[in-house]
């Protein structure tokens, strides 16, 4: 095969708007479904969640190693802060939370899903730790946000030589508004893409003579004329 | 079904010829390319009985016939078309006449020599239709009165063009590859796969048949091919061209 024989076989940018041309009912089709699919999921399948965000605040008690009762542990306020994060969502203080009865929590629902809709963030030197509960149930996300909060603080502050104070109660649910249109427009582009994939495929996969030399090539036989396609309206009939 | 969803439709109007209706049309000078090449392969003259087939239908045979015998019509050839598609015959309606009196009714001795071959003078040639549809086409094709009738056409006209069913489908073509001088092979272009035309060239290179070329019908060209075949001379073919046309023959 020959260097120009290897430019025929390609695919120009002329051919991909060909082929975009040749198969735009197809593009439109596949788009319009795509888009249309992903719309109906955004906007009918999606449920809205609410989220309430509750506070507290670590205070390190600088003790000394000569007081047995109040050790230092050699620990910085940033680790500390760090270390509260990481325990928040822990299944120790879960398990505290389900033994202290201070919310019903659904009894379908796990640890782990807990600890998924549950987000703990912190700022670096600050002390504060936000503690946020995500549930399409907006009583229950501002209850769990309360009472992981609460059980928190009293659980830490019993076992840790640390202030624990919870500085906020649970703010009214806020709605987690999702990009409904976003989901659409993205389902619009997968189907543009998809259709995109498809076309070149077919066309890849297409084992047809597609060149007067090729043809020539394959069957042996002299090409005595190339006949260009064309298209006859109605209108154009006798 | 999905071909036929997505792909668009290729109308077929076997009475419009367009190296008729569009002369300088770039298509009409592509028919009139491949005439001058079929008489230069034809040089010694030795090759008047042609038959076009293809490896299945759709490739534009009919079509490729009815302007090629139009053009040799133009050039005071004394030509006629024959159909020897006897299960899809489309002849007929390139000259918009009724599928009667044919080939099938000449054999049978229902008409005789002179109302078996009609002329056009539309196109100002002759042609001969099918005729009533027969069962037995093996029989007919393989009978000694057609054979006849193709030497008698033969000594009378310049051409005698012959339309026969593609060579995958049915054995017609190859019983009718007997009776003629030599087979010019119609591939469309995108119309089938490589395989197939393959394994229909094979099966009449096996028979022994005088392939003398084939004719690649039916392509994309592009607009940068398209300014190179009308060497500049600024013509256009399109939707416009042919209402235009249109209104003016109106």
């Amino acid at each position: 095969m020959d260097k120009n024989e290897d430019m025929d076989q390609g695919i120009s940018l002329s051919d991909l708007f060909g082929l975009v041309k040749a198969n735009i009912l197809l593009i439109l089709l596949i788009t319009i479904f795509t888009t249309a699919l992903a719309g109906a999921y955004a906007f009918t399948m999606i449920e809205t969640k609410y989220s309430s965000t509750s506070e507290m605040m670590v205070l390190i008690y600088a003790g000394t190693n000569e007081d047995a009762t109040n050790p230092n542990y050699q620990i910085n306020a940033g680790q500390f802060v760090e270390t509260t994060v990481s325990l928040i969502k822990s299944d120790t203080i879960i398990n505290e939370l389900r033994a202290s009865n201070i919310v019903d929590i659904p009894e379908n629902m796990t640890n782990n899903q807990i600890k998924k809709a549950t987000t703990v963030n912190s700022k670096v030197n600050s002390f504060i730790i936000t503690i946020s509960f995500t549930n399409k149930d907006k009583v229950l996300a501002q209850d769990m946000a309360d009472a992981i909060t609460e059980t928190t603080v009293l659980y830490l502050g019993s076992q840790f030589n640390g202030n624990f104070i919870k500085t906020t109660n649970a703010s009214n649910p806020i709605p987690q508004t999702t990009n409904k249109l976003l989901y659409t427009i993205v389902g619009g582009l997968i189907g543009l893409a998809l259709s995109a994939i498809i076309i070149l495929v077919n066309r890849f996969l297409r084992n047809t003579y597609r060149t007067k030399e090729e043809l020539e090539k394959g069957i042996e036989i002299q090409v005595l004329g190339v006949i260009p396609e064309y298209e006859i309206k109605e209108s154009g009939k006798k | 079904m999905t071909k036929n969803l997505f792909k668009r439709e290729r109308l077929t109007s076997y009475d419009y010829l367009i190296t008729r209706e569009q002369p300088f049309s770039f298509v009409s000078e592509a028919f009139q390319k491949t005439l001058v090449n079929l008489e230069f392969v034809n040089v010694d003259g030795n090759l008047n009985v042609l038959q076009f087939t293809s490896s299945l239908a759709g490739a534009g045979k009919t079509t490729f016939i009815s302007n090629i015998i139009y053009l040799l019509g133009q050039k005071n050839k004394k030509v006629v078309v024959i159909d020897l598609d006897l299960r899809k015959p489309r002849i007929n309606r390139v000259f918009n006449a009724p599928n009667t009196n044919g080939v099938t009714d000449y054999l049978a001795g229902k008409i005789n020599y002179e109302t078996l071959v009609n002329y056009s003078d539309k196109l100002k040639v002759n042609y001969i239709v099918a005729g009533e549809r027969t069962l037995s086409v093996v029989n007919v094709l393989e009978a000694n009165k057609l054979k006849e009738l193709i030497k008698k056409l033969k000594s009378e006209f310049d051409y005698v063009l012959v339309d026969s069913p593609p060579v995958i489908a049915v054995s017609d073509a190859l019983y009718i590859a007997k009776l003629v001088d030599g087979v010019i092979f119609v591939v469309g272009q995108n119309e089938a796969k490589k395989t197939i035309i393959n394994e229909a060239v094979s099966i009449l290179r096996q028979n022994k048949v005088n392939i003398i070329g084939s004719v690649f019908t039916q392509v994309n060209v592009k607009d940068s091919e398209v300014l190179a075949y009308t060497y500049g001379y600024g013509y256009r073919y399109g939707y416009d061209d042919l209402n235009n046309k249109k209104k003016t023959n109106d």
